[in-house]
């Protein structure tokens, strides 16, 4: 285990050290020139120079990419040019709001795709297990940005419910959760549909493995035998995914932060796009490719934990 | 008694002067023990118990002024005069500051603002000021005194040590020093005259006073936690959310062309989508908005809000790279000119909202409006017979517009499908606002025909200058260079006399209409809503400032 760890924690610096080298490398494969685009067609000659001096623009590219690469790996990850203020400190401000939205969104959809799931494994092609199908299947294939309009017309402009824009302040816990609860509906939607149909498929396929008949056999009751044998096997493979969704919905949250006017990281990328704001973008970009190999290690940790199975293949022969 | 009667006193001089409505009088009258007939006499008796003034109060008794919140439709960046970016950091900064010479809400008429006079000599290169007395900075900054005024002008124009590089340096690029008399005046002084300083430097950003104790101790965090003497003091920013402001309580002094804000506080919701702002404007979370055009009957049916429009001051064509082999021949360019059909665009694309242009100088501009322009009509005929004689039936040409630009993709596939029928072949790309704007000469090569639209500010300098010659590998994308076009352009930015500077840019104009570089679109029209009971203040090019917004 330790020396699988070990290997894991040098694929995982490998990799990040690589999404860095990108990054830097990315203001150079696209067209137009930051600092003209960033300060508009009234900057004088020299004001574009002095932008493009302190955004490192004028070093050769391997310079750039080396100075990238050595701030990042210290916290630094330059200044926006135009608001003068720190990227980690932009990116700190935004990332406990997608955090939020991200963990909230995976936990809702697992407390109702778990059960969802498990009650359609209990009755195979029954009517309920064929509207859950349906019900999940439409889930599944809802893009973020229709729900999130949807809901938004419903509760907000028709019901009048729950705020349409905003994020309230962590200081008024129920305000920030009055304001969380459509965009965590917007971003869950889709995963319920897509844990429901993975519990369910998962929890087939260990109901008709020996040791359940076994449990069967012995007369121990349905509900044990679902719920304490055949569950804790089948949701190995959710966990998994769970694990993989969040750092997948963290670049969800683009969507779901644009509509309903969030900060977050997804909504500061997006914005530095458009004004070809390289620092603010590579910040960015940057620590949602953190959250995903870092869920992914991590998913890829649980699941060792989990299943006896894979430790047991990774055991050197003797 | 006697103190009960200043009292008395400073209250009937606040309601004359309008620091206070009907009721605020009333109530400051019964905290001070008057009954409600003698309150109410007190009130007819100052001019305030009928009329418009009564019936202005009874509706504006509807609306909380406890907080008023306008729609941007993007973050700010930074608020400081000299760096203001962007459209939503001058949205905000004007609350904030202020300036020697502003124009009075709504007009481009001039009015002391800071200054208490403020003259020019004959030739146009001094101007001497003085300014109000008692005018405080926010937190506790003190009074403004001269040498704010100098550091503020001198800053932006690059003249302070440690140099500052401003966007707006231009603005001030004919400044030759500030001089300080005394602590309540001094003298602008230019090298040369320069005609829009009492259009877009004096009264816009650029003159804009701050207070350069607060600049030297917040350096660069200045523009995120500003220091003016504006109406309204910065509070707070929460990225992509909202900027707060609160009513600054002695800035009532400095106000006087204007009623005291009746805001308590003011508060910039940033929303970047469109659905998402109508959306908040219905549920009550926004009491203004700048509208899409494609929304104003859905805003308008709701009957919450009223919707009033201002034609701006930008303007949006058609360009034509007159140094591309395709386009070098004038007669190719006139078959575009006759092959387009304008209305058509306007209404496919801007639900015929928007105003026909001429010219570069739509009629809002105080100088410069060309009203005799020609306005060409779609001749398909003639379109042909031009191409005929070009010699260039079945011409392929590539329209590119950007993805950014409001219904741009419409006007490209109209004019498509309007040239295609005179004899082009178009070839319509919709590039990343980025890729498009790119103002390169590599790129500019590259343009053939393309729709954009640049915004402006009310002095017709900053319409014309983009498409000189010096401009050809930058801004100008249709690379059309007339010497006589540019030095008139420079002549004009150097002329005092308005009549003598209106001719020039007509005759501007007409060479450009001469040289058939481009084929006029629009004028942008501007819609906004405000709720009921709110009288919005908006500028004669749909600029706002929210500090004069009043209920109505």
């Amino acid at each position: 285990m330790g020396r699988y760890l070990l290997k894991r924690l040098a694929m995982t610096f490998l990799v990040v050290v690589l999404v860095m080298v990108f990054l830097s490398v990315l203001v150079h494969l696209v067209p137009g020139d930051p600092a003209k685009i960033i300060l508009g067609p009234r900057a004088t000659e020299s004001l574009v120079a002095t932008v493009r001096e302190e955004m490192g623009l004028d070093n050769p590219v391997h310079v750039q990419v080396w100075d990238f690469v050595t701030g990042a790996l210290q916290g630094d990850l330059g200044k926006d040019f135009l608001s003068r203020v720190p990227v980690s400190e932009l990116v700190l401000e935004a990332l406990p709001h997608t955090i939020v939205l991200a963990v909230a969104a995976i936990g809702l959809a697992a407390l109702l795709g778990i059960p969802l799931g498990v009650y359609a494994a209990t009755k195979p092609n029954s009517l309920l297990d064929r509207v859950t199908a349906l019900v999940s299947v439409s889930l599944i294939t809802m893009p973020y940005y229709i729900a999130g309009l949807f809901l938004l017309l419903l509760f907000s402009l028709h019901w009048r419910v729950f705020p349409a824009v905003g994020a309230g302040s962590f200081s008024d816990p129920f305000d920030y959760l009055r304001h969380l609860a459509l965009p965590v509906a917007a971003l869950a939607l889709t995963w319920v549909g897509y844990i429901a149909r993975l519990v369910r498929t998962s929890m087939l396929e260990v109901l008709g493995a020996n040791y359940i008949r076994t449990a069967r056999a012995f007369g121990l009751r349905e509900r044990v035998v679902f719920y304490k044998y055949a569950l804790k096997n089948a949701v190995i493979p959710t966990v998994a995914v769970v694990s993989v969704g969040l750092g997948e919905l963290m670049g969800g949250a683009v969507f779901v932060e644009v509509i309903f006017s969030r900060p977050g990281l997804g909504r500061l990328a997006v914005e530095a796009i458009g004004t070809r704001n390289f620092p603010i973008l590579q910040g960015t970009v940057l620590v949602i490719a953190l959250a995903y190999i870092l869920t992914n290690l991590v998913a890829d940790l649980s699941y060792r934990f989990l299943d006896p199975r894979i430790r047991v293949e990774d055991t050197p022969a003797a | 008694m006697s103190r009960t009667r200043d009292d008395l006193d400073r209250l009937i001089d606040d309601y004359v002067s309008h620091r206070v409505d009907r009721r605020g009088f009333l109530q400051r009258s019964f905290a001070l023990g008057l009954s409600v007939s003698a309150a109410g006499s007190l009130l007819a008796a100052c001019g305030g118990g009928d009329g418009d003034e009564g019936a202005d109060t009874a509706a504006a008794e509807k609306v909380d002024t406890a907080l008023l919140r306008l729609h941007l439709d993007e973050d700010i960046e930074n608020l400081d005069p000299a760096i203001q970016p962007g459209h939503a950091d001058g949205n905000v900064a004007s609350n904030i500051f202020q300036n020697l010479v502003s124009f009075k809400p709504g007009t481009y008429e001039h009015v002391n603002e800071l200054a208490e006079t403020w003259e020019g000599s004959e030739d146009g290169l001094r101007w001497d000021f003085t300014l109000k007395e008692g005018v405080q900075f926010h937190k506790g900054y003190g009074e403004m005194t001269a040498d704010d005024v100098k550091f503020s002008f001198e800053r932006v124009a690059g003249l302070t040590k440690p140099k500052l590089e401003s966007p707006y340096a231009s603005d001030w690029a004919a400044l030759k020093v500030v001089e300080v008399k005394d602590k309540y005046s001094g003298t602008v002084v230019l090298k040369e005259p320069y005609a829009p300083l009492m259009t877009t430097t004096i009264p816009q950003q650029a003159g804009e006073i701050v207070s350069k104790k607060a600049v030297e101790e917040r350096g660069e965090k200045f523009g995120t936690d500003p220091v003016g003497t504006g109406p309204y003091e910065f509070v707070e920013w929460k990225r992509k959310q909202r900027i707060s402001l609160k009513r600054f309580a002695d800035n009532e002094a400095v106000v006087d062309f204007a009623k005291a804000p009746p805001w308590a506080a003011i508060d910039f919701v940033v929303i970047g989508e469109d659905n998402p702002t109508l959306i908040a404007l219905e549920t009550g979370e926004l009491e203004f908005a700048v509208l899409p055009t494609n929304a104003i009957d859905r805003i308008k049916d709701g009957g919450k809000f009223d919707v009033t429009s201002k034609t701006t001051l930008n303007y949006n064509w058609i360009g034509m790279n007159v140094l591309h082999e395709s386009l070098k021949d004038k007669n190719v360019r006139l078959a575009v000119r006759y092959g387009v059909d304008v209305p058509s665009i306007l209404e496919a694309a801007f639900d015929g909202r928007w105003e026909q242009a001429t010219a570069i100088l739509p009629p809002g501009m105080p100088i410069g409006y060309w009203e005799e322009a020609p306005k060409y009509e779609r001749d398909v005929e003639q379109a042909k017979q031009y191409l005929a004689d070009a010699g260039a039936e079945g011409l392929k040409l590539v329209m590119s517009v950007s993805a950014d630009e409001p219904g741009a993709e419409t006007v490209a596939e109209i004019v498509q499908a309007n040239l295609n029928e005179v004899g082009f072949q178009i070839e319509v790309q919709v590039q990343e606002g980025g890729v498009f704007g790119q103002a390169t000469k590599e790129a500019n090569a590259k343009k053939q025909l393309f729709y954009t639209g640049f915004t402006t500010n009310p002095d017709p300098s900053w319409s014309t200058v983009w498409f000189t010659c010096d401009q050809v590998d930058v801004w100008n994308w249709m690379s059309w260079c007339n010497e006589e076009y540019s030095r008139l352009d420079k002549e004009a930015a150097r002329t005092v006399v308005d009549d003598d500077r209106h001719e020039m840019y007509i005759q501007m104009q007409q060479i450009m209409d001469e040289d058939v570089p481009a084929v006029w679109v629009a004028w942008p029209t501007d819609f906004f809503a405000t709720k009921k009971g709110i009288k919005p203040s908006l500028a004669p090019d749909g600029d706002y400032d929210a500090w004069s917004f009043t209920t109505a």
